[in-house]
């Protein structure tokens, strides 16, 4: 459980990482964090983006609109012409750019998960659009939309979301972002390589909390469960636990016995775990590509096999303890 | 002649200062009156003080039901020097446990309704047809505080949140009003609003205009006209927004 969240959790931000740096941009301009004054998810002006083209070293920019469509999908707004030009344009697996207002462009990963194809209809933000075209992943966005039709639909008539720059060198990039850190106090202003560096796991705090509160379920889960089967067991072998101790086995050597055991039992049950892993990657790949993406994320094999170790040896405390306060006697007589 | 920086934090100076500074600033407070009261500047007589303020909004919090306004709302891009106007409707109205609620309809090409229930927006999307419905959690007070800044809130409540000072009498919108600079108090709204100005109406001791300086230099000025406070016959549905919209829940 652990490693297939985590997994998720990475591989979303990956996902979210790569279609980032696929722009092709070499800065992002991201609004001020004033949503609850201004009103609107897209509170900067078009008009910005002649004043950013005016910027010493800035060859291009370009600016889009994003709509969540709830979950983890978004409806993003581009100019197709200036998009083109920023990042070298989409490779287009089946049809092509836009041709009508309500045209929208899918990845594929996209179209497999709703099965659609060029010329399909699809309601989103209560809206009827028509597929035009299924690009290659990795760029941008999974679904988009005509920039101008976006804003006119949402009320936001000349506004964006987010801006990319290009510059004329990207090792130049870094002096162009801090030159307009102090043109445009408040704005988060990034270059692609930072910004992509931000969306980590510890960088997101819903995504750390989340992680913490699904360790903190599995140790706990991991603890009545370890401690449930080991008490049983421990019940089951009252008879031979007694001969044990007749035979003069020490308190030690039967807390061993079950601990030995309950080690084992968590040492295959992480292995299964991390074999399992890849059943349900296999599972989101087909099932819901473009949704959920899952990792396989190393690093956390060791912290799964350690959370799931103590989460068992906590639980085989008691059945232990009860295992060794057992009378010989008792044990022996029992049926 | 207006009666200029008058820092409304000192409502508790009186208690809080040494004697000489106590004594200095009555002796202030006596000369600007006694001019005023000899006609040498006849806006002075129209200030309020810091207390007649706080009183007066207090005693209208406590009657405050609901109020309807227009609005003109005008967002400021400072570093391209362009205003972007919203002109609509504001429907304010208090709900049990002291709960403001609105619902602000901006019309024209870039018509919409926002509505703020509880901890719940809900934004209308008329090309659309369409309402979204978004949990703001947390921020439910900063939306309420912000937004309705100065409706049916008491003097303490605004003390108690902003660093006030009183920048004088001055007429907006055809009203006389007092107009208030307001510093945020806590870090989190800091980020968010560097400063907001506010302009209580004499007559409706409700504001006629807002205005909210944020961290990146730009602003934005709300302007409240026709404001009618409690106005008797406001429908229940006058908080709906339209029924046959589609609404998405988005978090």
């Amino acid at each position: 459980m652990i490693l297939t969240l985590v997994g998720i959790s990475y591989g979303t931000l990956d996902e979210t990482a790569r279609r980032a740096r696929g722009v092709g941009a070499d800065i992002v301009i991201r609004p001020p964090a004033t949503s609850i004054i201004s009103l609107s998810s897209s509170p900067m002006s078009e008009d910005l983006l002649p004043f950013l083209m005016k910027q010493t070293h800035v060859t291009l920019a370009t600016g889009t609109m994003i709509q969540s469509l709830g979950g983890f999908d978004t409806l993003t707004g581009i100019d197709l012409a200036q998009f083109n030009k920023l990042s070298g344009g989409f490779r287009f697996v089946k049809g092509g750019p836009f041709q009508g207002d309500d045209d929208v462009i899918v990845d594929e990963y996209y179209a497999r998960e709703k099965r659609l194809s060029v010329g399909s209809s699809i309601t989103l933000m209560n809206h009827p659009w028509r597929v035009a075209g299924i690009f290659e992943s990795g760029k941008l966005a999974r679904i988009c939309a005509k920039l101008d039709v976006l804003q006119r639909l949402t009320s936001n008539s000349r506004k964006l979301s987010q801006i990319y720059l290009k510059v004329d060198n990207p090792n130049g990039a870094q002096s162009v972002v801090n030159d307009l850190r102090n043109k445009l106090p408040g704005y988060f202003i990034y270059t692609m390589e930072e910004f992509s560096s931000l969306l980590t796991i510890n960088s997101v705090g819903l995504l750390r909390n989340f992680i913490g509160v699904v360790i903190g379920i599995a140790v706990i889960v991991g603890f009545l469960v370890v401690s449930m089967a080991m008490y049983t067991a421990v019940l089951e072998r009252t008879r031979e636990i007694g001969i044990l101790k007749a035979l003069g086995a020490s308190s030690g050597y039967i807390l061993n016995l079950i601990f030995r055991e309950t080690l084992l039992i968590a040492i295959i049950g992480t292995v299964v775990g991390i074999i399992m892993t890849y059943g349900t990657q296999w599972l989101m790949l087909h099932a819901v590509p473009a949704s959920l993406t899952q990792e396989t994320v190393y690093q956390w094999w060791p912290i799964a096999g350690a959370i799931s170790v103590v989460g068992a040896l906590l639980g085989a405390i008691f059945p232990g303890w009860k295992a060794v306060k057992q009378d010989v006697i008792q044990a022996l007589s029992y049926e | 002649m207006s009666f200029k920086p008058y820092h409304m934090n000192n409502y508790f100076f009186l208690m809080t200062t040494s004697p000489a500074v106590r004594s200095l600033f009555v002796r202030f407070h006596c000369t600007v009156w006694a001019v005023a009261l000899l006609g040498i500047s006849p806006q002075v007589g129209s200030t309020q003080s810091t207390s007649e303020i706080f009183s007066r909004l207090d005693q209208s919090a406590q009657s405050f039901t609901a109020a309807t306004a227009n609005i003109r709302a005008t967002t400021h891009t400072g570093v391209i020097n362009e205003d972007e106007v919203q002109t609509g409707t504001l429907v304010v109205k208090r709900y049990p446990k002291n709960e403001l609620r609105f619902l602000i309809n901006f019309t024209g090409p870039d018509a919409q309704g926002i509505a703020l229930k509880g901890q719940m927006v809900e934004i209308y999307y008329p090309k659309l047809n369409a309402v979204r419905e978004y949990d703001i959690g947390k921020y439910k007070d900063l939306a309420q505080k912000l937004i309705l800044l100065g409706f049916g809130m008491t003097g303490h409540e605004l003390a108690a949140n902003y660093d006030i000072t009183n920048l004088g009498s001055e007429r907006i919108e055809s009203q006389d009003s007092v107009h208030l600079q307001l510093i945020p108090k806590s870090s989190d709204v800091l980020k968010q609003l560097t400063r907001a100005d506010l302009w209580i109406s004499l007559k409706t001791s409700c504001p006629v205009q807002q205005k909210f300086y944020t961290p990146s230099g730009d602003y934005r000025l709300v302007t409240y006209s026709d404001v009618k406070v409690n106005p008797p016959h406001l429908p229940s549905s006058a908080m709906d927004l339209p029924k046959g919209a589609k609404r998405e829940r988005m978090n």
